[in-house]
């Protein structure tokens, strides 16, 4: 077992990514609410569908819709909070609101969020779900949309965040996102035996080489692949033509080609070395079609489109925790299926493994 | 001043009458609730995850499979010759 300390390491990371990416609560949210069109001036009963929440009354859960607003002097905000909460059970509760007639003169837009906070699960909020209609201009109502939004509950313990799109599927994060960034590594790690290997000659660099490229196409094979399936469930079909999704493909046949060059060459010296200085050229066409053209357009994709990279509800601290180690151990498992590949040529190559054959 | 529509406080209000008449909302959340979640998408869409993790072990084993097909064929080569 000498010198495998980082296949133990890939197998012990693997194992804390599979449990802790799989066994650690998302933060409670708010599934649905009903109706989405609520008249001013009318009282309204809302009905909130929650996830992961144990709405109870004793717990006296405290519902709010806060207008999209610059915040107030002082903390408040335009808002309301509910008049009346009747709690249905654990992930269903309704709550009663008593509208003014008209909306504040510096609200934004006629849109209002919904806040609930209760004591087991803290404060979560569903951003403009609720369409307010029926507004009456210079109501002057601005006294009663003003509220104090504080005294929030925080919740406790280990969660991921909750969105309403991803639901528990965020998980994928630590499946189909870290087989991307293994791959640029494994394909970083190819790119510099490629080098190698042209700049001396010695044959080990091309075995690690075509191990390492041929690895990082299988986990780009694997990426799209499971992005597909993520993408089914969460954009609503496999394949939106998302601009990441398309330059991906590309680059997955641009790699592609890579053996199918080598396997047209007529010697074994020239596939060796027209393989070695094109996929040099194949990785400074990945980072491109990975990580700067997607960024140039509109996408689906977080980090891409003008979007911000990944952070704030996307990837939040407790995410990172279970996501870099992530990449490490996919990384070191690509290594090790890799390494496999390249002993199993070099011993192919072996000059008494051939002359055994040749007999 | 000018004309009231290059106040912004007026086009909020000019929104607010746009509201009147009822506002592009389709309901979609609700509609999703209301309609039987099918397999994957039930339970938060937890197995798309349970999915994702499947394909990617079936990826490492295929690719398992296949280092394994070569070292046979070596040991073959090699011993036919002994």
């Amino acid at each position: 077992m000498k010198g495998a300390w980082w296949k133990v390491l890939a197998v012990v990371l693997m194992f804390y990514v599979l449990f802790a990416g799989m066994l650690i609560p998302l933060k409670s949210g708010i599934q649905a609410v009903s109706p989405q069109t609520v008249e001013l001036g009318q009282p309204v009963e809302l009905a909130v569908t929650g996830y992961n929440t144990h709405f109870d009354p004793a717990r006296g859960p405290r519902v709010w819709l806060k207008l999209n607003a610059d915040t107030l002097v002082g903390g408040s905000a335009y808002g309301l909070a509910a008049a009346a909460v009747v709690v249905d059970g654990p992930q269903t509760l309704r709550a009663t609101f008593v509208l003014p007639e008209g909306l504040p003169d510096d609200a934004k837009d006629y849109y209002a969020s919904v806040i609930v906070d209760n004591a087991a699960d803290g404060t979560f909020v569903m951003p403009s779900v609720v369409a307010l209609a029926n507004g009456r201009a210079d109501s002057g109502d601005d006294a009663a949309w003003t509220t104090r939004f504080d005294d929030f509950t925080a919740a406790t313990g280990m969660t991921f965040p909750y969105r309403a799109l991803l639901g528990e599927s965020i998980r994928n994060q630590y499946f189909h996102v870290s087989l991307w960034f293994s791959l640029m590594l494994l394909m970083l790690a190819a790119a510099v035996y490629a080098g190698r290997y042209l700049r001396s000659g010695d044959l080990r660099h091309d075995y690690r080489s075509e191990a390492l490229t041929r690895t990082g196409l299988l986990f780009g094979i694997l990426g799209l692949v499971t992005g597909m399936v993520w993408a089914n469930y969460t954009w609503g079909k496999p394949w939106s033509g998302d601009i990441k999704q398309n330059m991906t493909a590309i680059a997955l046949l641009i790699y592609l080609a890579y053996f199918v060059l080598r396997a047209s060459m007529a010697s074994d010296q020239q596939a060796r070395r027209v393989g070695a200085a094109y996929n040099l050229f194949a990785f400074a066409m990945l980072i491109p079609l990975l990580y700067i053209i997607p960024r140039m357009r509109e996408s689906l994709h977080p980090g891409a489109g003008g979007n911000p990279g990944f952070g704030g509800e996307d990837l939040d601290s407790t995410m990172r925790m279970v996501f870099y180690p992530g990449i490490i151990g996919f990384t070191l498992v690509g290594l090790w299926l890799a390494q496999l590949w390249w002993r199993t040529q070099a011993l192919a190559n072996n000059p008494r493994v051939i002359a055994a054959s040749d007999l | 001043m000018g004309s009231p529509t290059t106040k912004p406080k007026n086009g909020v209000r000019e929104g607010a009458a746009v509201a009147k008449t009822k506002p592009m909302s389709t309901d979609l959340s609700l509609l999703l609730l209301q309609a039987p979640p099918d397999f994957f998408r039930s339970i938060g869409k937890i197995y798309v995850v349970v999915a994702v993790i499947a394909i990617v072990l079936i990826g490492f084993f295929v690719s398992l499979y296949l280092v394994e097909r070569r070292i046979s064929k070596l040991e073959n080569q090699v011993n036919q010759d002994e």
